[in-house]
């Protein structure tokens, strides 16, 4: 079975797509939005792919020459397009050569409402002011072709994003009381999550920094998901190579004293190994698909048949029991450990929730798997043969047990449990949830410090927000963004938003443009066209008039001569009005909602508020399971055995987030997610107590002895991490294992004295 | 450090294309010493040769030039009309009404413009020679400058070649596009002056800087 499973699944992932990372693949069918969810990894894709350089130095000149330098440096690597493509001099042309010939329909808003009320004669007084005025840019050509100069008026109207830079010989730049700054924008041409694109650029800009010594050198500042990738890779295979090395010779460690030899470990490795390639198989048959964080999370679940693994070797400890004896001593623990696991994660598959559901198929499915590797593969691998420590070794672990037992020990029991409702009567008030993806994947702190200066310099905003705009083509799309255009600027001038940037600003509706032509005609030339032109001593046989066409929005998309137009547009009547220094994102949702077509996206407030939902939605079916386990803990062991059952699990779990709380910490998904874990590590202890025999009490401590101690050095390290999610999740488990490995001897039946 | 702070401050007057600054040059070391709290004031009366137009646009009125400030340009005729040119930007008023207003960081001309000029303000003229070829003729007290653009082809600097002449201060300058539309502006009763602007002003400059 296991080698069919793995032959499937060697099969299966030879296509592509088995494996999905996008986290909106786990929301609720219900609750997926197609369009958004587009908008939201197209966004991310091509925002992922942006960065950006800053050049600083106190002199002009090595400012620009280093800057020129690095973006040659940058090129020649061959992963990124030409540097600061989108604000060359020809992009600059390319906008003029666009926008042109089909002047007559392109109007500003400011000019739009001009003329709207009336007031084209403030316009034809403008023309000629400014043709008059010093350092005008208007030549004959040009007055010729559009007299009233609506065309300069729109092109300076174009919401490019503000930002503190200006064009100087074709680079960024700003100047302050620091020196010089120069910006050097860029695009990867690869993904910025493959690791040899980030070590190769990341090594390119250290390289050349590092050849560079004063009074050359720069300070150069660099931001882009490239670097925080690269940033936030290095330190997660730095973190979890150390804390794999801790876990795995401590685990060792603690097999070889317990077992005087390796084995065991292979064991273990073989029962969790069937049982991932099994549950995985099975995800894979059932769904066509798997998520990343559900195998990482099922992976989890399964390796809590390492404890019918240790079960299983205990019972080597008993003298001259043979290996299908010993299965059978202990096989109703393990039956019944399963059943409970498997029934108690059963209840995931009930919530309309794709992640939860190919949990529970996952753990079912594995928990079976590893639960048959056990019962039918370790009797016929392991030797028959009792270790020569084997007595020694149980002494100890009853000499251990007697303070459950020993009457003398009361007062510490007593101080145990007062210790656990102390923490749990001092630590419940002061729960708090916080799921706030930001707080829990923190940014690498360097990285962080310069993207911070880099907007401070530059005023670039980093904001992520945006509205939808939902409709069946383009065109109808843009008429919404002209609907909304008076909206956008009423937030503007409120301090709502610092600035917007929506297709249609740049190139407006095929009605708009209509409109445009026909106020135009209405309110400007035919009463005012006439005196301007013989003001200006042009004669009228000289105007040359644009022609009637409307600029198509697929033109300009297709020229890409519109900075950010082709990422705003991301499929027919799907486009993006991108918000910069959202101050108020729940107002703008708000005022948003009545809109139709429109939606107010926020792509890390939807994931928090997605890790939100999930934390509800895991810490109910918590509650549904462990209802399940009580139900079938009774039928087996009766009432009072269910409850003794349940107790040390139950503590766990509710001391668990109390103590958490009392260290500072909030309760996240993460930590729900480990309260699942936690049920399932935790119950396995209980059933062996309850369902082993008083003789071979000793070999029933030491299996759960065994067990929590490898489950604190596989999960417990995580506490160590750096990133507040994984250490979270380690504290979650180490508290809770502790506790309940503690409290576990109470699920014993009294029948069977301890 | 007040020149330096002098320097920045006249990002947008770079936009007269350089008719005030050059105006503040003495004539023989072409050097300005214009300091914090000197207003340079004087009429001018400028003609724009179009191609492709019959008679040049022609304008007049006054210019003041406040140190550190900005440039005030208030053309009286044809018809008055405000122009104002700061660090942020460029207004432009007709009437006492904001008919245009135009950001530095919005403006790549301004930049480019302001490098060059803002080094001609102090009198830097090897710094202007990275975009110009200068050629400087002296005939007693009487001055020209001849600035021919390396790359006349910029957009970010339509401008072919500045002629300039003079005595004491400037008396003409003559600014020519590379579509051969030129603009001959001429100065007259040039002071410069201590003290503070205006109220009115002062309260454009203001305006402006916002």
């Amino acid at each position: 079975m296991v080698t069919a499973a793995c032959i499937f699944l060697v099969v299966r992932f030879q296509e592509p797509g088995r494996l999905r990372t996008d986290l909106t693949a786990l929301l609720p069918l219900e609750l997926q939005d197609p369009a958004r969810q587009k908008a939201t990894d197209l966004i991310s894709r091509s925002l992922a792919q942006r960065f950006v350089v800053l050049v600083s130095h106190k002199d002009a000149a090595q400012a620009r020459a280093r800057a020129a330098e690095l973006a040659k440096t940058l090129e020649d690597t061959g992963l990124v397009g030409q540097v600061g493509e989108e604000f060359s001099t020809d992009r600059i042309k390319q906008l003029g050569a666009l926008y042109f010939p089909y002047r007559s329909g392109l109007m500003s808003s400011a000019d739009r409402t001009a003329l709207l009320a009336g007031r084209g004669q403030d316009l034809a007084e403008r023309a000629l002011a400014t043709i008059a005025a010093p350092g005008a840019i208007a030549d004959a050509r040009l007055l010729k072709a559009d007299p009233f100069l609506l065309l300069p008026s729109f092109l300076f109207s174009l919401p490019f994003p503000a930002t503190r830079l200006a064009l100087e010989d074709g680079l960024l730049t700003r100047r302050d009381e620091a020196g010089t700054h120069v910006l050097l924008p860029a695009r990867l041409l690869g993904s910025p999550f493959d690791l040899s694109v980030q070590k190769s650029l990341v090594s390119a800009l250290d390289r050349y920094q590092a050849s560079l010594a004063e009074p050359e050198r720069p300070v150069i500042r660099r931001l882009g998901a490239v670097f925080f990738a690269e940033a936030g890779g290095r330190k997660a295979i730095d973190e979890s190579t150390w804390l794999a090395a801790l876990a795995l010779s401590a685990t060792i460690l603690l097999i070889l004293i317990a077992f005087r030899g390796l084995r065991p470990l292979l064991y273990n490795l073989l029962v969790i190994g069937a049982g991932v390639a099994c549950g995985l198989a099975a995800c894979l048959f059932v769904f066509g698909q798997v998520h990343v964080a559900v195998l990482l999370f099922g992976i989890g679940l399964v390796g809590i048949a390492a404890d019918y693994g240790f079960y299983y070797m205990a019972t080597g400890f008993l003298p001259g029991w043979t290996p299908a004896q010993r299965i059978r001593e202990i096989l109703s623990s393990l039956s019944m450990a399963l059943l409970i696991a498997v029934l108690g994660y059963g209840a995931l598959a009930l919530a309309p929730f794709p992640g939860l559901r190919q949990i529970a198929v996952f753990s079912a499915v594995g928990l079976v798997s590893s639960y048959l590797t056990t019962v039918i593969w370790l009797p016929l691998l392991s030797t028959g043969s009792r270790p020569a420590h084997a007595s020694r070794t149980l002494q100890f672990v009853m000499l251990l047990s007697r303070l459950w037992t020993e009457r003398r020990w009361r007062a510490l029991r007593v101080a145990f449990c007062g210790g656990l409702a102390f923490v749990m009567l001092a630590g419940f008030g002061r729960i708090s949830f916080d799921d706030d993806v930001r707080k829990l994947q923190p940014l690498d702190a360097a990285l962080a410090a310069q993207q911070n200066m880099i907007a401070a310099i530059t005023g670039l905003n980093l904001s992520t927000q945006y509205l939808l705009i939902e409709a069946e083509s383009d065109e109808y799309a843009q008429q919404i963004q002209e609907q909304i255009a008076p909206l956008l600027e009423e937030w503007q001038r409120a301090g709502l938003i610092k600035t917007a940037q929506s297709p249609a600003a740049y190139v407006p509706s095929q009605a708009r443009q209509e409109e445009n032509r026909t106020l135009r005609r209405e309110k400007l030339t035919e009463p005012h066209l006439a005196e301007l032109v013989e003001a200006l001593g042009l004669q009228p046989s000289e105007l040359a008039p644009a022609t009637t066409d409307n600029l198509p929005i697929a033109t300009a998309l297709a020229g890409r001569a519109i900075p950010f137009l082709n990422e705003l547009v991301l499929a027919p009547g799907l486009h993006v009005v991108t918000l910069q220094g959202v101050a108020d994102p729940e107002r703008i949702k708000r005022e948003v909602a009545a809109i139709g077509g429109v939606k107010f996206a926020d792509p890390t407030a939807d994931l928090s508020s997605l890790l939100g939902l999930y934390r509800v939605r895991a810490l109910s079916l918590l509650g549904l399971s462990l209802t399940i386990i009580f139900a079938l803990a009774t039928w087996r062991y009766g009432f009072r055995g269910a409850v003794r059952a349940l107790v040390p699990s139950l503590t766990a779990l509710v001391v668990v987030p109390c103590a958490l709380s009392l260290i500072g910490q909030p309760l996240t998904f993460f930590t729900a997610m480990a309260l699942v874990l936690l049920l399932s590590f935790t119950m396995d202890y209980s059933v062996f107590f309850a369902e082993g025999k008083a003789d071979n009490r000793a070999v029933t401590f030491l299996a759960v002895g065994l067990a929590a101690l490898a489950t604190v050095f596989s999960f417990g390290v995580l506490g160590l991490s750096d990133t507040p999610a994984v250490a979270n999740f380690g504290f979650t488990i180490l508290i809770g294992v502790v506790i309940a490995g503690l409290l576990a001897p109470v699920a014993a039946r009294p029948d069977n004295p301890r | 450090m007040i020149r330096g702070r002098f320097h920045r401050r006249f990002v947008a007057a770079a936009l007269v294309l350089g008719v005030a600054l050059l105006s503040a040059m003495p004539a023989n070391a072409q050097r300005l010493t214009l300091q914090e709290g000197q207003v340079l004031r004087g009429n001018f009366e400028q003609k724009r040769y179009l191609g492709g137009l019959a008679n040049p646009v022609r304008s007049q009125g006054v210019f003041t030039l406040v140190a550190g400030r900005g440039l005030i340009w208030t053309t009286t005729k044809p018809f008055p009309t405000t122009t104002v040119m700061t660090e942020a930007g460029l207004i432009q008023e007709v009437k006492g009404k904001e008919t245009l207003r135009l950001e530095a960081s919005r403006l790549p001309i301004m930049s480019k413009l302001y490098t060059m000029f803002g080094a001609a303000l102090t009198g830097d003229w090897e710094a202007m020679q990275g975009a110009f070829a200068l050629t400087r003729q002296q005939k007693g007290q009487s001055w020209a400058i001849q600035l021919e653009s390396r790359r006349p082809d910029d957009p970010n600097l339509p401008i072919k070649t500045i002629n300039a002449r003079g005595q004491r201060l400037l008396d003409e300058v003559e600014v020519v596009k590379p579509n051969e539309d030129r603009d001959v502006l001429s100065f007259s009763n040039q002071k410069l002056e201590n003290g503070a602007p205006t109220a009115e002003e002062n309260e454009l400059l203001t305006r402006a800087q916002r």
